[in-house]
C-alpha cells in the first residue's frame, strides 16, 4: 500500500504494545518449558494467541493492533536474547518478590538476523487492520537495564546497540511494515545522559522511511520537553491517565504527533468513556487534532484480558464521542504520517 | 595487615527463596513452612561466608523486599504507596505515606528474626568471633523517600525517623544481642540532595551515633550511590562511625581522598561494585586498599559498595569469593 493512500480515522485509536496472554498460553509455556511440548507446537501456541488477542483488539474497535507481545516474557531478555554478545548470568530482582534476566553484554554486539521480522509477517497475515503496530525497544533501555562488561562507556553500548535495531527497522520496512514504536521507558532516569540518548534514538531512525513513533512511560516529562524538537520521530506516544491528566502543559508548542495515554494499565477500574472524552479535549488545547492518537498509558500486559479488553472498549467508545464533535468541524480522517512534525 | 572483608546488606535470593516466597504470597504453602525455608536459606549463606572467610556480616535479609520494606509496615503513621524507583536503579520499592506522627510500633517483628539470624550464626561457625549487623535505612534516606503528608518540614520529618523509629528499634535489637548497626544513607551522597538537607542528614546521624554507642551499638555509616567527597567537612560528625565509601561512585579512587582530606580513621571500602557483573581487578583491589593504609585509615574492612540485589546471586557469590581470595592473598 503507497503512502499517500493510507487514510485512518481521526484520532486513531491503537495500544502502546503488550496485552495479556490468554490462560491457556501460560499454562502452555509452563509445559514447554517443563519439557512437555516441542518448539513446534509452542510457535503454534503463540501463533494461536497473537490471532485472539488480535481479534480482542479488532472487535474492540482499535484502529490499529499490536501483536500483543505474545512471544515476549520481557521488553530487554527479548531482544537480548537474539542480539550477538549477550549472556544472561540469571535473575535480578527489579521490585519485592519480581525478577528479571538482566542481560550482560561480553563481547561486541552483532546482528544476528531478524529479530521481529517474523512477528510483524504474521501479525500482518491475521490482521485485518489497515496498519499494525510493530514495537522494539529502544537502545537507550536495553543498555541502561543491561550489565556493560564489554564497552568503555554506556553511551557506545547504546550507539552499537541503535545500529542493530537500525539494522531491524529496515528490513521491517522492506517486508512493507509501515509503523514502528521504539519504547523507551528508561530514557529520563539519568538526566545528564539524554543529549546522546536523544543522538541514539536519532540514529535509530536514521535512513529509515517509515512511520516512528517513540513511547516513554512513567517519567518525567519536564526532562523530556527539551528534546522535543530534536528527535527525529514522527510521534511521542505518552502515560497521561496514571498522573491524572497532569502535566499537559509541557505539550505546549509541541511539533510533532501525540500518542495521548487516556487508560491507566495499572489500574483494575474500568475507566468511563465519557472521562476518556473529556481527557481528549482537554489536550485538544496543545495539540491539533489530527495529530493526535489514543492509546492507553502503557502495554496492558499485566491487567486480567477482560478488563484489559474492556479498558480498550472504553477507550474506544471515547474517541468516538470526540470524533463525533470534530465531524461537525468536518474533520473526519488523518493520514498515516512519517515525517518528524506535525501538523 | 589488618584488613577485614565484610558482607553488607542484602544478598540476593536465590532462585529457591524467591519461589519460596511466590509460593509463601501466594498461599501455596503455610507460614512455618516458609520460616523453615528462609532459615534454611540464612544457614546456606552463613555456611557459604564461614567457607569463605568472611565473618563480619549481614543475615542477608532474605525477609526484606529492599531497604525499606518491611520496616516501615512496622510503623504507626505511615501508610504503603504503590512503586517507586531506588535511585537511578532499574529497582523499585514501596514508599512510605506519612499520614501521621510516626512512632514503631509495638507489634514489629525485627527482635524475633535478629535473635533467630544470630542464633543460626553462631551455630554455623561454631564459636568463632562473628559480627551480625543489622541493616537499617537512615534518618535522611527516610525521609527523602516517603511521601509526607504530615509533618510541615523535612527537619521534623527526618528527626522522627531518628528518633521515634531508629532509635526504639536499635534499642530493641540491642537487647538480644546486636552490637553493629548498618544505617544506609544513600540520600547523603545522593546528587540530588541539597547541601542544606546534607547538614540535616548529618546532624540526625551524629546524635544517632551517640544514642546507638550510649547502649554498646556501634555503626557502620554507608553512603552509595554517590561521593562521600560531597559532605566536605561535615564528615567529621561522623566519623567515630565506621564510614562506607562508594568505590564506584567518583572518578577512580577519588573518593578515598576523603580519607586523607578529613582523617578518617574507620573505613569500610566498597569495592566490590554491586551494581556490575564484571569482576573487580585485583590490583585495583590492591590499589584501593593501600590508599587507604597511607592516607591513614587504622580499620579498614572491603564489602560490596550497595545492596546486592543488583546482580545475579551466581555473580554475587562469585565475586566475594574472589574478593576474599586476594584480600587473603594480601594478608599473607
Amino acid at each position: 500500500m503507497g503512502w499517500s493512500k493510507i487514510e485512518l480515522p481521526i484520532l486513531p485509536t491503537t495500544v502502546i504494545g503488550s496485552y495479556p496472554r490468554p490462560k491457556w498460553l501460560r499454562e502452555f509455556i509452563k509445559g514447554y518449558r517443563e519439557g512437555k511440548y516441542k518448539e513446534d507446537q509452542l510457535r503454534e501456541a503463540f501463533d494461536d494467541a497473537v490471532i485472539a488477542v488480535v481479534h480482542d483488539q479488532e472487535d474492540a474497535g482499535v484502529d490499529i493492533p499490536s501483536d500483543g507481545e505474545q512471544r515476549r516474557d520481557e521488553m530487554v531478555e527479548y531482544f537480548a536474547e537474539r542480539i550477538g554478545g549477550f549472556v544472561f548470568y540469571g535473575p535480578v530482582r527489579v521490585w519485592g518478590n519480581n525478577y528479571f534476566r538482566k542481560p550482560a553484554v561480553v563481547s561486541k554486539l552483532k546482528y544476528k538476523g531478524p529479530i521481529v521480522i517474523n512477528e510483524y509477517l504474521f501479525l500482518r497475515k491475521v490482521s485485518k487492520a489497515k496498519v499494525v503496530k510493530v514495537t522494539i525497544t529502544g537502545p537507550y533501555t536495553i543498555a541502561d537495564w543491561s550489565f556493560n562488561e564489554y564497552y568503555r562507556s554506556k553511551d557506545e553500548l547504546a550507539s552499537e546497540l541503535a545500529k542493530i535495531i537500525n539494522t531491524e527497522i529496515k528490513k521491517l520496512e522492506e517486508v512493507g511494515a509501515l509503523y514502528v514504536q521504539i519504547d523507551e521507558p528508561a530514557l529520563t532516569t539519568h538526566p545528564d545522559e539524554m543529549d546522546w540518548a536523544i543522538d541514539v534514538i536519532n540514529e535509530v531512525v536514521k535512513g529509515v522511511n517509515i512511520k516512528v513513533g517513540l513511547h516513554v512511560c512513567y517519567s518525567n516529562y519536564k526532562v523530556l520537553k527539551p528534546y522535543f524538537d530534536e528527535l527525529k520521530v514522527s510521534q511521542l506516544a505518552l502515560e497521561f491517565a496514571n498522573r491524572g491528566f497532569r502535566d499537559l502543559n509541557i505539550l505546549k508548542n509541541l511539533n510533532k504527533e501525540l500518542g495521548f495515554g487516556v487508560i491507566d494499565v495499572h489500574n483494575r477500574r474500568i475507566e468511563d468513556p465519557r472521562d476518556v472524552a473529556k481527557a481528549i479535549g482537554k489536550v485538544l488545547r496543545y495539540v491539533e487534532p489530527e495529530c493526535i492518537y489514543i492509546n492507553p498509558d502503557c502495554g496492558l500486559k499485566l491487567l486480567p484480558r477482560n478488563i484489559a479488553r474492556r479498558k480498550l472498549e472504553v477507550m474506544v467508545q471515547g474517541a468516538k464521542y470526540v470524533r463525533e464533535r470534530l465531524s461537525r468541524r468536518g474533520l473526519t480522517n488523518t493520514i498515516l504520517r512519517r515525517s518528524a512534525e506535525c501538523p | 595487615m589488618n584488613v577485614r572483608i565484610v558482607l553488607n546488606a542484602s544478598y540476593p535470593r536465590t532462585e529457591y527463596v524467591a519461589k519460596l516466597y511466590s509460593r509463601f504470597l501466594s498461599g501455596k504453602i503455610p507460614g512455618d513452612e516458609f520460616e523453615k525455608g528462609i532459615e534454611e536459606a540464612t544457614i546456606n549463606l552463613f555456611k557459604f561466608l564461614k567457607e569463605i572467610g568472611i565473618n563480619i556480616f549481614t543475615d542477608g535479609m532474605f525477609r526484606w523486599d529492599d531497604i525499606f520494606n518491611p520496616l516501615i509496615k512496622y510503623v504507626e503513621g505511615v501508610k504503603i504507596n504503590g512503586l517507586i524507583r531506588f535511585y537511578d536503579n532499574n529497582f523499585f520499592f514501596r514508599a512510605p505515606i506519612i499520614e501521621s506522627k510516626l512512632k514503631l510500633s509495638n507489634e514489629h517483628p525485627f527482635k524475633e528474626w535478629f535473635k533467630k539470624s544470630l542464633d543460626l550464626a553462631k551455630n554455623v561457625f561454631d564459636g568463632s568471633e562473628i559480627l551480625l549487623k543489622q541493616p537499617l535505612p537512615g534518618p535522611l534516606t527516610l525521609a527523602l523517600n516517603s511521601i509526607n503528608n504530615h509533618y510541615g518540614g523535612l527537619d521534623t520529618l527526618i528527626s522522627d525517623w531518628r528518633s521515634e523509629v531508629l532509635e526504639p528499634l536499635i534499642k530493641d535489637l540491642s537487647t538480644v544481642g546486636l552490637s553493629a548497626v548498618e544505617i544506609h544513607e544513600p540520600s547523603l551522597v545522593w546528587k540530588g540532595t541539597s547541601d542544606e538537607l546534607r547538614k540535616v542528614g548529618v546532624k540526625e546521624l551524629s546524635y544517632l551515633i551517640d544514642y546507638a554507642s550510649s547502649i554498646g551499638v556501634d555503626v557502620w555509616l554507608l553512603t552509595y550511590f554517590g561521593s562521600l567527597r560531597k559532605l566536605r567537612e561535615l564528615v567529621n560528625e561522623v566519623s567515630r562511625a565506621i564510614i562506607g565509601l562508594d568505590y564506584y561512585s567518583d572518578e577512580r579512587g577519588r573518593v578515598q581522598l576523603v580519607i586523607r582530606d578529613y582523617g578518617l580513621k574507620r573505613v569500610m571500602l566498597g569495592v566490590l561494585n554491586a551494581r556490575n557483573t564484571l569482576m573487580e581487578r585485583p590490583e585495583n583491589i590492591r590499589r584501593a586498599i593501600f590508599k587507604a593504609l597511607d592516607y591513614g585509615a587504622k580499620e579498614i574492612y572491603v564489602g560490596n559498595n550497595a545492596p546486592l540485589d543488583f546482580i545475579p546471586e551466581v555473580i554475587a557469590s562469585k565475586k566475594l569469593r574472589r574478593l576474599s581470595r586476594i584480600v587473603r592473598k594480601l594478608r599473607r
